[in-house]
């Protein structure tokens, strides 16, 4: 099978000339059981820009979402012939088709914007890994049993475990196992400190690229509500 | 620990023209320099007693600190820091566009320098085998590579060929680059006329791409390609490193003298050798030819002819 890194140029060069279908789908794992946190906040990210580009899509929850995609990233969309994964192929997959939400950006702001995609992707997306996979308690109260929903055992133990060591060489290959959960939380509160110098600054006058920005830390709350949890319940026992 | 009054760095030895051929090193050595901290830097290129294995090391008065992060918070914390100009906006700026690095072009950097397998045979480890002290150049240079494989895997767990991961890798650090090259323009550091700390970090990722004599230079090319960053990278090291270019520029002064020097002492020997080569075969051949009756000598008669 040809590799999806490469053939992602060609099939945007095919798809521009294309216009945008009626019946596209995105694919994501069942939301209420299954889905965990930094899907979620991608998920959330891909809805958010279809609609504020006007595009119509329909979503579709599959417990194999996963490994439906391509390149092993969610969401995805099925465009047509085409089927692209992950933010930032699907945000170049619908500018080549023309439609995208920075034509008003000159290219310092754009590079301005790319640069705080890369910080919340950066900081809160590892966070919210760490969370969900790296922290004992969340682990096995929410997110072994999430995982594991769809599948009998011994399959949810086997792939649970999988992900977990996946999601570990990860963390470890760019620094963040050795964190503690402070220091976590700390790197969250410095998001929300510059998010909110962002949106001050910006939010007049780029209202549409700073809520691209921000839209990952629409899971951050998602992750207080969690470490809120599970802080209650340690203190009450 | 013994208390440290003063504060050091142990690092790694510098080339061509740099303070020190890595990355982080280069970042804290930088970044001290900017906000004007008094740091003493030891050479040591030995990462074998440090507490995670790398270097940098700080030090000072019982801290013992290795990465960049934690260090600038802690000069920060002692009044030494180069961000006192910037403004919320442009601290969250600067913040911003650490991370584009760290996401973007790290992976392309390790690439280059590990995984490359031209780069890695014939640069990288050679150079740390010369740097690192007997026994442990076998053993960090591929402990290195190691790493730096995990964490392309890492990246990219669906995809099991590193040629293709390669080819994403390296698109987005073109991007990078490209966004970098924007975002500072003609100025002359990124906010304004003074240094701050993504100065120290733009600097300390792009020196070492810029100046190493890489055998697979694609990156190096693109980055080349991008003129206000190779004149950026160019002028904090006129600035803030002078000693390590004249060093350099002395080096290189040196090696060329000595080139010349060797083919001048040559070049009147080779001349005087290739006319006595040519005179005696020259000798030889007529010789030959009259002894075998090619040429014959003879006494000029008036009419007579040899066959």
């Amino acid at each position: 099978m040809p590799s999806v890194l490469l053939t992602d140029s060609i099939s945007f060069e095919l798809g521009a000339l294309e216009p945008w279908p009626s019946d596209v789908k995105l694919y994501q794992p069942y939301e209420v059981e299954q889905i965990l946190l930094q899907d979620q906040a991608n998920s959330l990210a891909v809805q958010v820009f279809l609609r504020m580009c006007g595009l119509e899509f329909q979503v579709e929850m599959r417990s194999n979402a996963e490994h439906m995609s391509p390149s092993g990233k969610l969401p995805f969309i099925k465009c047509g012939a085409f089927v692209v994964a992950d933010l930032d192929p699907i945000v170049s997959f619908i500018a080549n088709k023309g439609i995208n939400l920075t034509d008003h950006l000159d290219a310092a702001q754009k590079a301005d914007m790319r640069a705080y995609m890369s910080l919340a992707n950066n900081i809160l997306g590892n966070a919210e890994l760490y969370i969900s996979w790296c922290d004992e308690n969340v682990l096995n109260e929410v997110t072994c049993p999430r995982y594991g929903s769809v599948y009998s055992w011994p399959l949810n133990t086997l792939l649970t475990w999988r992900k977990q060591k996946q999601v570990t060489k990860k963390l470890t290959a760019l620094g963040w196992i050795t964190k503690t959960l402070d220091e976590v939380n700390y790197s969250k509160k410095w998001i929300f400190t510059f998010a909110d110098t962002v949106l001050k600054n910006y939010f007049c006058r780029f209202m549409k690229m700073s809520i691209i920005a921000v839209m990952p830390l629409v899971s951050a709350s998602e992750i207080i509500s969690i470490s809120l949890m599970i802080d209650a319940r340690s203190w009450m026992r | 620990m013994a208390s440290n009054p003063v504060m050091e760095l142990e690092i790694w030895k510098g080339e061509w023209g740099l303070p020190s051929v890595d990355v982080h090193c280069l970042e804290v050595m930088t970044y001290a320099k900017f906000s004007g901290t008094p740091l003493k830097t030891k050479i040591t290129n030995n990462p074998f007693k440090t507490p995670h294995g790398s270097l940098p090391v700080f030090q000072h008065e019982n801290e013992c600190l290795t990465k960049f992060g934690e260090i600038s918070a802690y000069l920060r914390k002692n009044n030494h820091t180069a961000d006192f100009e910037l403004s919320p906006k442009q601290c969250a700026e600067a913040f911003a566009y650490s991370h584009l690095i760290y996401e973007k072009l790290v992976p392309a950097l390790q690439f280059v320098w590990w995984i490359d397998s031209k780069n890695f045979i014939e640069f990288t480890r050679p150079l740390y085998a010369k740097l690192l002290p007997f026994p442990l150049n076998f053993y960090y240079p591929g402990q290195y590579e190691k790493h730096a494989k995990q964490l392309a895997m890492s990246l990219y767990p669906e995809e099991d060929d590193l040629s293709v991961i390669e080819t994403a890798v390296y698109r987005q650090a073109d991007e990078c680059l490209c966004l970098l090259a924007t975002k500072l323009g003609e100025k002359e550091f990124f906010f304004g006329q003074s240094p701050s700390s993504l100065d120290a970090v733009v600097f300390a990722h792009l020196a070492p791409l810029l100046k190493a004599p890489l055998p697979s230079a694609a990156l190096q090319n693109h980055l080349k390609a991008c003129t206000n960053l190779t004149r950026f990278v160019g002028r904090v090291l006129q600035r803030y490193f002078p000693k390590e270019i004249k060093d350099q520029e002395q080096a290189e002064r040196k090696i060329t003298k000595q080139e010349s020097e060797y083919s001048d002492s040559e070049f009147p020997n080779k001349l005087r050798n290739i006319s006595i080569a040519a005179l005696i075969s020259l000798v030889a051949m007529t010789a030959y030819a009259m002894s075998t009756g090619i040429i014959q000598v003879v006494p000029a008669d008036e009419g007579e002819e040899e066959d």
